[in-house]
């Protein structure tokens, strides 16, 4: 079947970006600053540019519950519905081994031990590796949103043990889910080449059907319709 | 070309998801909020421990030597006579008084 269908929509794509750029920009100032690879003026300059992409950040996701709650909740259904498939998809990780180690001599080893055979259990708009990703993704907005601002300004009030908490969970947190994306859901959507255009080029965020039914068969056969154009005669 | 969209959230928000997102919303929500203002409750647990400490080690000394009032324990009044000189002057204010002030960094 030929055509393409709507998987990213403008707001999502627009947010994703956003998110993107401000994470990196705030993981790098406060890597730098944590880990005391700069001076002390550079460090207060580097903490500057924190707090206003942790504004901008913040002011973005704020718009983006505000302007496109139905994204939000069907994101939050969509990343939270873990049904049978989803943990059959744990067994072979999506059959991701299998594909790295095809015609090498290691391949016939996984296919005769593992219990899990080659092939992914159809999977819903995303996979269960995508699954958890959303959840971690939106967990660490909250966390770092309200532990980032809490110690700007609510520094005081914490008291002792609830600054070093803060501080401990914003560091660790910030730190452990952008080695997660940086080595584990960045590669993986650079290999799924349609789905990393979709999101990132300039124009509709499609992806062609032939991949949405092979990699997101619940998808496409239970949320997606087709547009039917009005002729004009 | 065929054109492909999603249905409208309102075809697509089953009851069971409602409930799962709310739901999972709503305790996240609450642990967090109960964390929160358990640390804004137990803020100055260090200080209260010592102000505590300091008030039983007055009770102690007044029952031992049998006084009326913590002024009349016999080392304060010896530390004053003999060295400090007075309550709130020079040598006690830069002894016995702390400032807040940002320690780290």
């Amino acid at each position: 079947m030929k055509g393409v269908v709507l998987r990213h929509p403008l707001s999502s794509r627009i947010m994703h970006f956003v998110n993107m750029v401000c994470w990196y920009i705030l993981f790098l100032t406060g890597a730098a600053v944590y880990f005391r690879l700069v001076s002390g003026a550079e460090a207060a300059m580097l903490m500057n540019v924190h707090i206003l992409a942790g504004l901008v950040l913040t002011v973005t996701v704020v718009s983006y519950l505000l302007i496109a709650p139905d994204r939000v909740f069907l994101f939050l259904q969509e990343v939270l519905n873990w049904d049978r498939d989803t943990l059959a998809w744990w067994k072979n990780f999506g059959g991701y081994p299998y594909r790295f180690l095809k015609g090498t001599k290691l391949y016939k080893y996984l296919e005769r031990f593992w219990f899990a055979k080659p092939g992914a259990p159809p999977q819903s708009k995303y996979n269960a590796g995508q699954k958890l990703l959303g959840i971690t993704v939106v967990f660490s907005l909250a966390v770092l949103g309200l532990t980032g601002w809490m110690l700007f300004f609510f520094r005081q009030a914490l008291g002792k043990d609830g600054v070093w908490l803060f501080f401990n969970a914003h560091v660790w947190i910030a730190i452990l889910v952008t080695l997660f994306v940086t080595f584990v859901h960045v590669p993986l959507v650079v290999i799924n080449w349609p789905d990393f255009v979709s999101m990132f080029r300039i124009g509709s965020g499609t992806v062609p059907v032939e991949w949405a039914i092979e990699h997101n068969p619940k998808w496409f056969e239970r949320d997606v319709v087709e547009v039917v154009e009005s002729r004009k005669d | 070309m065929r054109w492909f969209i999603e249905k409208p959230a309102s075809l697509r928000i089953t009851r069971r998801g409602l409930l799962k997102v709310f739901g999972v919303t709503v305790a996240a929500l609450a642990v967090g909020a109960y964390k929160v203002t358990d640390l804004f409750v137990h803020r100055n647990r260090y200080i209260k421990m010592r102000q505590s400490g300091q008030y039983k080690d007055d009770e102690r000394v007044r029952k031992t030597y049998s006084l009326a009032a913590s002024q009349q324990n016999p080392m304060i009044k010896r530390f004053y006579d003999e060295f400090a000189g007075q309550p709130f002057g020079e040598v006690s204010e830069s002894l016995l008084h702390t400032k807040y002030f940002r320690r780290t960094g």
